[in-house]
């Protein structure tokens, strides 16, 4: 059965005084466990919205998620669903996912209380993640960004999820960590049987721990597919355009291709395809109609 | 006996001498004080010298005892005063943050209520609707005093509640109240002690107010505020009101270095510098 799916999602902001803003427009999305989806799409494109979402933090108002054979419900006052507990996630900002009050032990023992878990001790889940647990007695101020999203991750890890959330976890720390951290959410996670759900604007770090790609643009998913695939063969004019924009390190000083314009404002999307008035091949039916299919939502691959 | 270094600096050690002191001669007054403080039998309007360091009031007392029997009523009614403010304020400010719609309109719509009023005004009322006690006026200015912690609490609970960790927790299982408990109230302590400490001085001169107004100490009690208050009507003679001014002044003083301290010593983040200024 199909880990997560999330099916038609429509999550809306509202302000008083502002029109409605749709950050999440219809997207749609799988995560098979043990499998490592990696989405990716310019800054407020949605992505971080439909990850709050899928933890139950931001308000559905259409489409649904399914975790497993549950419900994601939105989580309010009340203590959150014990079977939605197989859902965590790790945050962006390192500095401000720790509680700097508390000895970082204390909040990996909470994630073990959760799962049940009276076995295990936050020392093994700090060696877990590649820190001496002997340093389960300190604060998190003592620790750089990096040390900090690892202890993140002990903390989600040790609720034993069945679906690990990483909104952005990298995009804050230094680029020798990236690689690092990326990789040590992808191993802990697959080794556990768990799925992971990888978002990130950086796509060469998606590309070296995702099993497969899902590009969102303008809360929509306008590609999905293997990783190694999509590499190969972009086939969204915006996928393509993401892939151009990445330098290439090859010592022959080609610049990288930029994609022209902002992303529209979402409270006032463009008509048809939300990316024609960007894309350098748009046709007349682009301006018209939306494409509403997959994988692949561009009319240049219209499935017959 | 080694303090901890956070209390190791040299404004932590000048407030707690000064407020220890205060302590000493609230406990040992009667034994400490040179004269009966109500005893009218010394020259009237003394200047300060041997035999009356601080002079002697219009009515022939000594003011240096009076100032002495004075802490016993002025600093812990204050201290007291303070602590239900910010245990009462705090609660419904941290309630009314944390769980936000109705409740907070609620609380909120109360808190204004009180603050639509001028304190001493508001203060003045409740007191004598109470009726004229020291133990009502306590009560009096609890109620003015309450909103400004809730106020400052709801804030800073508003800018925690939305932080990573806080629902990091809720994703945990954590249930409001312990995600109130554990993650929010610890990380928002820190400026309302900061607020309470600034909060005795103001405390301590409406309660004096108050028992000037004649709806809180009666007259012959020894009481700071009543005391400056009774020392303007004989201006000439400065040492009627301002050796009792110069208590509440020091009393002041010391509880706003030791909340400095309190602050620095709960917070993690300093303690690394404070390891460096520490004696």
């Amino acid at each position: 059965m199909t880990l997560l799916s999330v099916n038609d999602l429509v999550v809306e902001h509202r302000t008083p005084g502002r029109p409605v803003v749709r950050a999440v427009a219809g997207a749609g999305l799988t995560v098979e466990a043990g499998e490592v989806v990696g989405l990716v799409g310019e800054s407020g494109c949605g992505k971080s919205t439909l990850a709050r979402a899928v933890c139950g933090l931001a308000p559905v108002t259409e489409g649904t998620i399914s975790f497993g054979d549950r419900t994601v419900t939105p989580l309010g006052l009340r203590r959150r669903d014990r079977s939605l507990a197989g859902i965590q996630m790790v945050f962006q900002d390192p500095y401000s996912s720790l509680n700097p009050r508390r000895r970082v032990g204390a909040q990996i023992a909470d994630g073990l209380r959760a799962a049940g878990d009276t076995t295990t001790t936050p020392t093994e889940m700090l060696e877990r993640v590649g820190l001496p647990g002997d340093v389960a007695g300190r604060h998190p101020h003592e620790f750089s960004g990096g040390q900090r999203q690892r202890i993140a991750i002990a903390r989600a890890l040790a609720a034993r999820p069945s679906l690990l959330i990483g909104d952005e976890p990298i995009s804050a720390l230094d680029a020798s960590a990236q690689a690092q951290v990326a990789t040590l959410m992808r191993d802990l996670a697959v080794s556990a049987g768990a799925g992971l759900l990888f978002i990130s604007h950086d796509l060469s770090v998606v590309r070296l721990i995702a099993d497969r790609i899902a590009v969102m643009y303008l809360g929509k998913i306008v590609e999905v597919g293997r990783t190694a695939e999509v590499w190969r063969d972009p086939r969204h004019p915006y996928t393509r355009a993401l892939l151009g924009a990445i330098p290439a390190p090859d010592g022959a000083g080609v610049l990288p291709a930029e994609l022209a314009g902002d992303v529209p404002d979402p409270a006032d999307p463009p008509s048809g395809c939300r990316f024609h008035p960007r894309c350098p091949v748009a046709m007349d039916v682009c301006r018209e109609r939306e494409p509403a299919f997959g994988p692949v939502a561009c009319w240049l691959h219209e499935p017959r | 006996m080694k303090l901890p270094r956070a209390w190791r600096q040299p404004l932590a050690i000048t407030g707690g001498v000064i407020a220890l002191a205060w302590f000493v001669i609230a406990l040992s007054a009667p034994l400490l004080a040179p004269h009966d403080p109500l005893a009218q039998e010394l020259p009237r309007l003394a200047p300060p010298g041997p035999g009356h360091w601080f002079g002697t009031d219009q009515l022939g007392r000594d003011i240096l005892s009076r100032v002495m029997y004075g802490a016993r009523l002025s600093i812990p009614l204050t201290l007291l005063l303070v602590a239900m403010s910010v245990l009462v304020g705090g609660l419904l400010g941290a309630i009314s943050g944390y769980f936000g719609k109705w409740v907070d309109e609620t609380i909120m719509r109360f808190a204004d209520l009180v603050f639509a009023f001028p304190t001493v005004i508001l203060a003045m009322v409740v007191a004598a609707a109470l009726g004229a006690s020291l133990a009502n006026a306590v009560l009096a200015v609890l109620v003015v005093a309450w909103p400004a912690y809730a106020r400052v609490t709801r804030g800073l609970v508003l800018g925690v509640r939305q932080r990573e960790f806080v629902l990091s927790g809720r994703l945990l299982g954590f249930s409001a109240w312990r995600s109130l408990r554990v993650d929010v109230l610890p990380n928002v302590t820190g400026p309302i002690l900061v607020l309470a400490t600034l909060d005795i001085g103001t405390a301590l001169l409406l309660l004096s107010g108050l028992s000037f107004l004649g709806l809180g100490a009666k007259p012959p009690s020894p009481e700071w505020g009543a005391m400056v208050a009774s020392g303007v009507e004989v201006f000439d003679s400065w040492w009627v009101a301002a050796f009792p001014g110069l208590a509440i002044l020091t009393v002041v003083l010391a509880f706003n270095f030791l909340g400095d301290t309190l602050r620095d010593a709960l917070d993690p983040r300093t303690a690394r510098a404070i390891k460096e200024r520490a004696l």
